[in-house]
């Protein structure tokens, strides 16, 4: 994916979240580790590895949690 | 990017990743081992996974980009995925060891051993026996249980016992607003109807539109998992006529020792988790293996008649179920229908019957029969 795309979908992700945790706390505090439990993957295709958040230290990461509805 | 998705069933994350062409990682957490109580979040982590920012916004990103940051003092190893219980020791986290290597293979279309999944179970309920205020491993007890019953191997009652740990444990932890969705899906329609998955007739036609072929899924949502209008199980008209007021079709039921009918009954109440006084009704009929029992597709359709209470509102009260493409069949068959208790309808426990007709033959080469099967459901308020 071209890094424009991936730059409009980020900032269309925030839109969506920004209203949405308004109200209740953030469980993931600025400045601590992003706890980093290991869970299966999926993609169109089938699943793949399971991976956490570790795997991929060394990058930046911009991560979404959502549920598809 | 990566993604963390809440979703008991996986392979609808699949079909929205088909459809959004999503080709970064994406993590199933069907668990909410994360704990997430809001969706959707966007947390930007740096290269060490040290969260720098918890509600980025535009110019955070940027910022965030171009920053390096310092490497901690305290850097853990990454952890790794575990197959084996040596270093787990007896507690939930085995269980969720067990559940999550039995997802996977499920997800691969590898054989997922049915005990893995029992197991995990299993240890749920004792870690439960000591700590029966233990929120998170109730409500994950019930993502268990239904992907139990989803899997076809589920023992009787597993949706309902499901329902019942997700409901308990929502009431321990009212704010998790991801339990309350998960009840939701399979509750009534509410109010407001949620789209919880409208999305997926749309995703299937783009999809179909690129001449590619939709993901597969293995569970297709129900009544409740969508706003628009229910989709209808039945091709009767809305005012069809009780199929037998009289009661002279035969009962299924066994008159020697034991009792099993050939075609079992399961029920599942799911309350609406902000109105008492509403409902939504599963029910569900299984071929009893025991008597080699199958649904016979070569004659009429089974129809379900419900009788709800006396000052109750049904959504539908008859229902048919087309027969399956097979001469036989041993699938099971479901339906749901939803109820609301009025000003009139007295206090108290309220039943609600009806009953079930269908074609069912007994042995691959046996008596094929048209019967009827009774039903009552307790609706407690």
């Amino acid at each position: 994916m071209r890094t424009a795309q991936r730059a409009l979908i980020v900032v269309a992700m925030l839109a969506l979240s920004d209203g949405a945790s308004t109200s209740a706390q953030s469980a993931f505090r600025e400045g601590e580790p992003f706890p980093p439990i290991v869970l299966p993957t999926v993609s169109a295709t089938g699943a793949g590895e399971p991976r956490s958040v570790a795997d991929f230290r060394g990058e930046k990461i911009i991560l979404h949690m959502f549920a598809s509805w | 990017m990566i993604g963390i998705i809440q979703e008991q069933h996986p392979d609808r994350a699949r079909l929205f990743m088909q459809w959004k062409n999503m080709d970064w990682p994406l993590l199933v957490d069907s668990l909410n081992l994360y704990g997430t109580k809001v969706v959707p979040m966007t947390l930007l982590i740096d290269e060490w996974g040290i969260v720098r920012h918890t509600r980025p916004r535009p110019a955070d990103v940027e910022t965030f980009l171009a920053t390096r940051y310092p490497r901690p003092d305290n850097l853990a190893d990454p952890p790794q995925w575990r197959d084996s219980d040596e270093e787990l020791g007896q507690d939930a986290a085995l269980a969720d060891a067990r559940f999550l290597g039995w997802q996977l293979a499920t997800l691969r279309g590898a054989n997922a051993e049915p005990a893995t999944l029992s197991d995990a179970l299993e240890r749920y309920t004792a870690v439960l026996k000591d700590h029966p205020d233990d929120a998170s491993v109730r409500f994950r007890l019930g993502v268990a249980l239904r992907a139990r019953f989803d899997s076809g191997e589920g023992e009787p009652g597993d949706f309902r016992h499901a329902v019942e740990q997700w409901s308990a444990a929502l009431a321990l932890d009212p704010n998790q607003y991801i339990w309350r969705r998960r009840i939701q899906q399979y509750g009534p329609r509410l109010d407001k109807p949620y789209p919880f998955y409208d999305w997926v007739e749309e995703a299937r036609a783009a999809i179909r539109e690129r001449g590619e072929t939709p993901v597969e899924l293995s569970v297709e949502p129900g009544g409740a998992e969508f706003a628009a209008p229910a989709r209808a199980v039945e091709t009767a008209a809305p005012d069809m006529e009780e199929p037998d007021p009289q009661g002279r079709i035969e009962r299924d039921r066994q008159e020697r020792d034991g009792g099993a009918s050939l075609i079992e009954l399961e029920t599942v109440v799911v309350p609406n988790t902000s109105r008492p006084g509403s409902y939504r009704v599963h029910l569900f009929w299984r071929p009893n293996h025991a008597r080699k029992a199958h649904w016979n597709n070569e004659a009429e359709p089974m129809k379900v008649w419900i009788d709800p209470p006396p000052g109750w509102r049904i959504d539908r009260r008859v229902q048919v179920i087309p027969n399956a493409a097979a001469a036989t069949s041993r699938e099971l068959r479901h339906v749901e229908f939803e109820l609301v208790g009025g000003d009139e309808s007295p206090p108290g426990p309220a039943k609600l019957r009806g009953y079930a007709l269908y074609n069912v033959c007994e042995d691959e080469t046996g008596v094929c029969m048209y019967r009827r099967s009774d039903l009552e459901v307790e609706l407690r308020q």
